[in-house]
Parts: C-alpha cells; structure tokens; sequence
C-alpha cells in the first residue's frame, strides 16, 4: 500500500513539475525516476531484483533487443529500444541539418511551383507529413517552419496560415508510422510492434485524414494567400545555396534513404528498431569523420535523460498495480463493450494529449491498455492503434499539445508573429475533431 | 562618451523613471531604449514588431505555453529573447545606452563594459499623484493602478531575471526621485555615473 501511495504522489508530482516548467523536465523525469526505484522499490518493496529489472540494463545482452524473431517481446521499465532508436535518429538529422538537406528540399519545392503562395501552402503540408513519417515531427517543424517564415517574408505574406497547418499535418504524418512520433516509437516498441504494422492500420488512419484535411485547411487558410506587390522571385535564394558541403549532402541523403529502407523492411529483416537506430548513428559519425565530435555534442541528450526517468517514474505506477485500477475503471465504465471502449481510449488520450505532454501519457497508458486487452478480450493492437491516433492527434488541438505545436508557434512568434490559443484553436480544434471522428468511426468498422 | 557605459534602470510605477532615463540620456548624451526598442528589433532582425509590442513587459502565462529545448511558444519570453539579442548587439557594436525595464540586467550582465544597474522608487503620495496627473483616475484607482502594474513588472522581471525585482542587493544605486525632482535625480545619476567613469 505504501509503495502505491508513494508512485502516485511521485508520478503526480512529476506530471506538475513538467506542466509548471520551472524545471528542466529530462531533471524532473530523472528525479523522479530515481526516487521511485529508491523509495518504491527498494524501501517499500525491499526487492532489488525489480529495481534491477527497471533499470532493465541486461536488456543490451538479449538477443531480441537487437534481432526479433517475429515473438513479440514486451517491454517493461526503462525501454531502451525507444532510447537507442531515438538516439540514433537524433544523430542522424544532426548530419543532414549540417548538410543543408531540410532547407534545399524546402527552397526545391517551392521553387518548382514558382513560388506561388496557395501551392506552396498545399505542397509543404504533404512535405510535412511525408517527412514527419519518417523524422521526428519537432526536427520536421523546426527546418519547415523557419524555411516557410523565411519564404512568407520574401513573399511579403504571413507566415500563420502556412505554419498552422504544416504543425497539423506532421502530427498526422507522424502517427502513420512505427518513428513518426515518440508516443508510437514508445507503443512500438514495448508492445514489439513493427514499421509495416503501424502504416497498415495507424498509416491509413492517417492517409484517409490527410485526404480530407488538406482540403479543409487550403479552403479555410490557403486559398487566401496571396504574394504581395513587388515580390521577385528571381531574387529569392537558389535551393542549390542552402547545400552546405555536396559530399556531406550526397552522404546524408543516403544514409536518409538507408534509414527509411531499414525502416520499412525491419519487420522482414528482424532488425529492431534499435539495432537500425545504433547502425544509422555509427554510419553517420563514420562518414562525419573529424566532425563527428561535433555532431555528438549536438545530439539533444536532455531528451534522452528525459525518456530514461520517464520510464522509471511509470513503472513505479506499474509494479504497484495503480495502472490496473486505472484499467479496471475504464472497464467498469465500458461496462465490456469494445466500441465504447475504443471511443474511451482515443478520446480521453485525445483530450489528455491536448494539455498535457503526449510522450509521459502513452507510457503511463501502455500497460493499462495491456491489461484492459487481457481481462476484457479486445485485441492489444485495436487499443494500441487507438491510444496511437488519440495520443498523436488530440495534442494537436492546443498550442502546448504536442512538441510539434510548440516549436511551430515559437517559430513564428520570433518572426514577429505570435499565434494565441484562441487564432490556434479555431483552425486546428476542429481539424483535431475530423482526424479523430475518421479514427474512431474507422477502427469501429475495421476492428470490431 | 569615451568608454563605453550601459545603464539599466528599474523602475516603480509612476516614479517617474521614463523622464529621469530620458534626463539622464540627454545629459550623458547616450541614446534611451524603451518601447522604441522595438524599431531597433524590427531594423535587426527584418520583422514587422506590431504583434509583439503588447507582450512587451509582461510575465510569461506558465500554463498555457511550453518550452521544448531552446523553443517556448510563450510570446512574452520571444519578446524578451529578442530584446536581448538586440540589446547584445548594440553591446557590442560599442553603444553607450540606458535601457529602460526589460529586464535588461540579465542580458547585459557579463558583457565586459562598465555596467550601472539603478532602481528609482518613490514616496506613495508622489506616485499616486504623477499617476492621476497621466490617467483620469479617482485616488484610489491610481493606487490600485500602481499595485497592479508593479505587481506584473515584479513578476515579469523575477521570471527572467536571475536578481530580484526592487531588492538592494541586485542594484547600485536606489533612488527616490521625490527628493530631489526628476531634473535633480537625473542630475544626480549623471554626476554618479560620471564618477564611476573615472574611477573605472
């Protein structure tokens, strides 16, 4: 019991703490990781073997940490496949971002629909999700973003409209994949779920979305746009300046291909996500060669220190059975039926997802969906893809919702543009409200 | 001036510490940055500031804004970001300046140029009164008035600022400017910051 009283309060402490800010949230999460193993498991518990367990450091020695055989392998306490992948992603969008990659591609694309406003609009949203498919979301919206306020200056247009709905569509794009999104990569990986199984249910998910919503958003922001007087296009920088170094970019934009290549075949292969994630980061220091110190000093570690705390701060909630009684209350209120069910998963991780960070949300969720499947008979992938779309989706709907969000609006806020909640809500709250309808009435047909 | 000086002001509402910068700029014949900042920040950085003036000074809203890495979508904190670039630059392009608010200590503090830090109070009835001079207010709304705006400017400078907002401690000099009048307490500050000049 007291162990119990004790995760909660420190899991509860650690969700204030990131919401309040006045901390570092990868030491808010490390903190709090640390004080669970100590005070839950080793004090109360008096089990060193979990503690040991959550480290879960013997985790490196199994083979199906880096070969998977097809068996799913559950994960529980730090997931290590989640940390190694996102490590090695991390490293290599720090290669590509110094060879210019994200900008060229960008500055390309808009120079190959002669800049014009609407179809630059409609092309960096495909651009958005199509990346975000394959990169983190934030790393997406960071170059999109800064290329796309750099292009609305030339252009002597707001940056809003455009930056709006690149946000929208990478959250979307990164829930059709296994590596789109940290919540997915989280669910992935502890429920030993593959690339193609993601694109093949959250993936078309999130095409049919992305067939309706770019619509939406060109009828509601892009149509109006329009260049303003005086505009030379002929002036605006070539896409060709923004290569940094040609060897570095031909290199980059291999290992970019290679990486998605991995990806895509990994559950065919039996390479695990964490295997690829440490090939692509040891190929791209290889390839930086005198410069790969510099790439490693680059590498956002805050992050993966948040992610390690996190993991133990929610197994805390685990081993002491909180979760199930979280499981057992969405069962009592289901009351057994599987649609009401689904429509509780996607929209309370929706609306959770909308104020608060999704990535601690989805790693508190996985082992109350694992249960829930258990004792109720629903299959884990239909929960697992919901909780996916709730989580991914609903933190659009704020500006503070999900990583993407934040970095978009910053962005443009230094470009002299600051976007309040109620310019943000009235465009995506809505957008959130279809993508989340299509999943729910999707998985209802599909699933059950 | 000879060698470079930045002074930043702190200030209580309706001390009158616009007019004693503004005296004090004119005597030292240093330029005074307030909300005209903003052109400055405009020119640098190539944007248009009309959205943003009205973040200008005020706490960030904790609750409904995130930071992700060097990213937060709180305007307020972009407004000050942007406020200490622009400040750092002029900083270093040799400015001798005084920077009105802003939470200019934080951004200036380790720039290597003689740094005055000064905070202008004054007595209750004087504030009251310059305040109800400026706005049509009854005795009791300007003291309201005065409580709330220091009440955010206090909150706002402690949010980005690594010293207390009116504390002794984070200041080089503290003055009333009911004392002496505004001419006389810009006339005093000149004479103190020319002694530090040559002490330096």
């Amino acid at each position: 019991m007291a162990a119990s009283i004790i995760a909660v309060v420190i899991f509860v402490m650690m969700f204030v703490l990131l919401v309040l800010e006045k901390i570092e949230r990868h030491i808010v999460t490390m903190a709090c990781g640390i004080l669970t193993v100590i005070f839950v498991f080793i004090v109360c518990m008096k089990d060193l073997s979990i503690a040991w367990e959550v480290i879960s450091l013997g985790s490196f020695a199994q083979l199906h940490f880096w070969y998977s055989s097809g068996e799913a392998a559950a994960s529980v306490g730090i997931n290590w496949e989640t940390i190694c992948f996102i490590l090695g992603m991390m490293i290599m969008v720090e290669g590509m971002a110094a060879s210019g990659f994200f900008r060229w591609l960008c500055m390309l694309l808009a120079k190959s629909v002669n800049y014009r406003p609407a179809p630059i609009f409609i092309i960096f949203m495909i651009l958005s999700a199509v990346l975000s498919m394959f990169i983190d979301s934030i790393t997406v919206i960071m170059f999109l973003a800064a290329v796309t306020a750099e292009l609305s200056r030339l252009l002597k247009i707001s940056p809003v409209s455009m930056i709006l709905a690149e946000v929208f569509c990478a959250n979307l794009g990164g829930s059709a994949t296994m590596c789109g999104d940290p919540p997915n990569i989280i669910i992935g990986t502890s429920l030993g779920y593959s690339f193609v199984d993601f694109v093949t249910n959250t993936g078309i998910m999130a095409l049919i979305s992305i067939i309706v919503i770019i619509p939406y958003f060109y009828f509601i922001l892009g149509r109006k746009l329009k260049a303003g007087q005086g505009v030379d296009t002929a002036s605006f920088p070539a896409p060709a300046s923004a290569i940094k170094n040609k060897k570095d970019f031909i290199i980059s934009c291999v290992i970019f291909l290679l990486a998605v290549v991995l990806l895509v075949t990994h559950a065919a292969t039996g390479l695990t996500v964490s295997t690829i994630g440490i090939a692509i980061a040891l190929l791209t220091l290889l390839c930086a060669g005198k410069n790969a110190p510099e790439l490693l000093k680059k590498v956002d570690y805050k992050t993966v220190f948040f992610f390690i705390g996190l993991f133990m701060a929610v197994a805390g909630l685990e081993y002491t059975g909180i979760l199930e009684i979280l499981a057992g209350a969405i069962e009592a209120v289901s009351g057994g039926n599987n649609v009401l069910m689904i429509i509780i998963i996607v929209l309370g991780s929706a609306i959770a997802s909308a104020f608060v960070d999704n990535i601690p949300f989805a790693a508190t969720m996985i082992p109350v969906i694992r249960t829930l499947a258990a004792a109720q008979g629903i299959a884990l992938p239909t929960l697992a893809w919901a909780l996916s779309m709730g989580t991914d989706i609903g933190g659009s709907a704020t500006p503070i919702g999900a990583s993407a969000n934040v970095v978009g609006t910053a962005i443009a806020a230094k470009n002299g543009y600051p976007i309040g909640w109620g310019e943000y809500c009235k465009v995506q709250a809505p957008a959130t409200v279809i993508v989340i309808a299509i999943s729910i009435v999707f998985m209802i047909f599909y699933y059950l | 001036m000879e060698k470079q000086v930045i002074i930043t002001i702190g200030r209580e509402t309706g001390s009158g510490g616009l007019e004693v910068a503004r005296n004090l700029g004119e005597k030292l014949g240093i330029t005074v940055y307030d909300k005209n900042i903003f052109d400055g920040i405009g020119e640098k950085f190539d944007i248009d500031t009309a959205n943003l003036e009205k973040f200008d000074e005020t706490p960030r809203k904790r609750l409904v804004t995130r930071r992700v890495g060097a990213y937060s979508n709180s305007p307020e904190e972009q407004v000050v970001e942007l406020q200490r670039e622009f400040l750092k630059s002029r900083a270093e392009a040799g400015e001798s300046f005084i920077i009105l608010g802003r939470a200019g200590i934080k951004a200036l503090l380790d720039f290597p140029c003689l740094l005055i830090r000064v905070f202008i109070t004054a007595d209750d009835e004087f504030k009251i009164e310059r305040v109800q001079q400026q706005a049509d207010f009854s005795r009791l709304q300007a003291s309201n008035y005065i409580y709330w705006m220091d009440n955010r400017r206090r909150n706002y400078h402690n949010q980005f600022c690594h010293v207390k907002w009116g504390d002794p401690a984070s200041y080089d000099i503290i003055i009333k400017s009911n004392k002496l009048g505004l001419e006389g307490s810009a006339d005093m500050l000149a004479d103190y910051v020319r002694r530090r000049m040559a002490q330096d």
